[in-house]
């Protein structure tokens, strides 16, 4: 069973929770409702697309392309030759480094090739194993890789902002967020922007962003940036998409909430500190008091059994003196 | 040079597997025993089916507003980025490659085939640098995307749980709902299944003496090599009845005498004999029309 999401990822939101305190003040007790910040995790996930969506998509892309040009936007391949005829954009080093790359790209590809198919013939399960090993870390250099080509690609993009394809490629990463983003909070699964049609969602989309909340926006970035990384690279494992989350407080605004939330994080701790210090120290008295109590106790039995042993005492020698006090009478 | 030797395989090497091979061509299906996927071969008719797919995936990406290629190649000359002297190129080349890949298969001497063999292949390498230019800088074009997206159909179409290939292996929803690494897996299997039909090995059969036999009891009527007509032939077993055809036609009209096969001999010797005797009876046969023609000509000339 393949796993319906691509990620799954959680996003921090402050949240105002009322906080129920009880004092004892003049021997009366009183109950205080607080309201405090708190964290509170909100799960979602991008959906894995099927067949049948991703064809939806490139044929969007497809047809944005062509109303683009049709509306007068230029292809990329006229701004190359404008650009072309002004000196390139990328240097010959620039353009050296782009080609090793994938020229390297390409022969770690073949590698791993060989490999798969060497372990499809193989017997001995050692071999396989060292090739297994071998494997991953020709995937984890092939990725490193194409991270690398994406990177020059983006500084290419930029020259590119305006063409029909880029226009069209940025259009289909908005389709993509619209179709992927799902909430997965309060035991449910659904689309997080809602409703049926393009149109129904971008108006959904439009409405969360004139919310102005933080977090919205936060989150909807978060999608962003995580479709528009999926959409560049093609990314499908969950240790891929956490290895680009790493880079999402380089976008602008994350690093601020990110703050606002290790403040609140920071505060609750403080009082989490306060609170289990000063029941460390309610603790501690307590066990004085019971020490002291314990200790009282066992001087008021001693004392008690001095008392009791005196007044056996007092009795026998009562007794005695009674019965002398018979001898000399009889 | 013993070692060499170990290389080379010799036709009572291969016998057995390309007698596997043509069983599967006439069962009309392959196994993958990994997955448990009965591969169907496709007839033509089938294969038009899914040509309709196609066809739907065009006019559905037509309605969506995106361009074709002739309207890309338009704006592009429009733009001065393309011209219509390249096109005419493209054509050339085309033509050039057909006309001489048809010459070379009629040339008696394997020297004078390489040389035009070669030419060939140049002719072929300008050809795709200059296609590829231009797929460049059309981009997606309706052709292209139902060009790209219609092949999927095959696995829909050639899939089945069952050998009497009743059972679809998916259902449309189980089709629509697969994933990209799911599909390229399947196209995997689909690869491996049909990698052992290749001309090569088609070649292979047809020089088959166990083949030939079967095919001159059917060379009239192909009811009576696999009990159904050319409509219901598998595209494999059209291809297979066709070159068996011409072969069991070479062996009757042939002057020179037919191979003899013994422990030394290889497939590539029985092929290369088949292919020589086939162009000498095709150039006897033009040789003749050719005259034929002419005296028919001169005939209306002298009238």
């Amino acid at each position: 069973m393949k796993n319906k999401y691509l990620y799954q990822f959680t996003v921090p939101k402050i949240e105002n929770t009322e906080v129920q305190e009880t004092r004892v003040e003049n021997g009366e007790e009183i109950k205080i409702t607080k309201k405090e910040k708190k964290i509170v995790e909100k799960k979602f996930g991008l959906l894995s697309p099927k067949r049948s969506k991703i064809e939806e998509g490139e044929m969007y892309y497809a047809s944005k392309v062509s109303e683009n040009i049709r509306n007068g936007i230029l292809p990329t391949a006229i701004l190359i030759r404008k650009f072309d005829e002004q000196g390139g954009f990328l240097s010959d080093s620039e353009l050296k480094y782009q080609n090793s790359l994938r020229d390297d790209s390409i022969d770690i590809s073949r590698k791993i090739q060989e490999l798969t198919t060497e372990n499809k013939t193989i017997a001995s399960e050692k071999i396989k194993a060292e090739n297994d090993e071998k494997i991953e870390i020709l995937i984890d250099q092939y990725y490193a890789l194409q991270e690398e080509l994406v990177k020059i690609q983006q500084t290419v993009d930029a020259f590119f902002e305006q063409s029909a394809e880029i226009k069209a490629r940025n259009k289909t990463i908005i389709w993509w967020i619209l179709n992927l983003a799902y909430d997965l909070n309060d035991d449910k699964e659904e689309f997080f922007f809602r409703g049926r049609t393009l149109e129904d969602k971008l108006n959904s989309l439009d409405d969360l962003e004139e919310s102005n909340e933080e977090y919205i926006g936060y989150m909807v970035k978060k999608f962003s940036y995580l479709t528009s990384y999926w959409f560049g690279t093609k990314i499908n494992k969950e240790e891929q998409f956490k290895e680009a989350e790493k880079n999402f407080r380089l976008i602008t605004g994350v690093k601020e909430y990110d703050q606002s939330i290790a403040d609140v994080k920071d505060r609750e701790a403080k009082v989490n500190e306060e609170t289990s210090k000063a029941k460390e120290l309610k603790a501690k008295e307590e066990e004085t008091a019971a020490a002291k109590l314990k200790e009282a106790a066992g001087i008021a039995a001693a004392a008690a059994v001095d008392t009791a042993v005196k007044a056996k005492e007092a009795e026998v020698a009562a007794a005695k003196v009674a019965a002398d006090a018979s001898n000399k009478t009889e | 040079m013993p070692d060499e030797r170990k290389h080379i395989l010799y036709f009572f090497d291969e016998i057995y597997d390309i007698k596997l091979i043509y069983a599967e061509i006439i069962r009309g299906f392959s196994y993958n025993y990994e997955n448990e996927i009965y591969v169907k071969h496709l007839t033509e008719l089938e294969k038009i089916e899914i040509i309709e797919k196609r066809q739907e995936i065009y006019k559905r990406t037509i309605k969506k507003g995106v361009k074709t290629d002739k309207q890309a190649i338009d704006y592009l000359i429009s733009e001065n980025l393309w011209s219509e002297e390249k096109e005419t190129e493209i054509a050339q080349f085309e033509l050039t490659i057909d006309d001489n890949t048809k010459q070379a298969n009629l040339m008696i001497s394997l020297k004078q085939k390489k040389v035009i063999l070669d030419l060939v292949a140049k002719d072929q390498e300008k050809l795709n640098a200059i296609k590829q230019e231009r797929a460049s800088l059309v981009g997606l074009t309706a052709e292209k995307y139902s060009e790209d997206k219609y092949i999927n159909f095959y696995l829909y179409y050639s899939f089945f749980k069952d050998k009497d290939l009743k059972e679809r292996y998916f259902t449309e929803e189980d089709f629509n709902n697969l994933e990209e690494d799911e599909i390229l897996k399947y196209f995997d299997i689909y690869g491996s299944c049909m990698k052992n039909f290749s001309d090569k090995n088609f070649k292979k059969i047809a020089v088959s003496p166990f083949f030939l036999n079967s095919i001159s009891f059917a060379y009239e009527d192909p009811r009576l090599f696999l009990d159904k007509t050319y409509n219901s032939y598998t595209s494999y077993q059209f291809e297979l009845f066709s070159l068996g055809k011409r072969n069991v036609r070479v062996l009757s009209e042939a002057t020179a005498s037919s191979p003899v096969i013994h422990s030394q001999t290889l497939y590539q010797d029985l092929i290369n004999w088949y292919d020589l005797q086939n162009t000498v009876n095709e150039n006897a046969k033009k040789e003749r029309e050719g005259s034929a023609r002419g005296s028919v000509k001169s005939t209306m000339r002298s009238n």
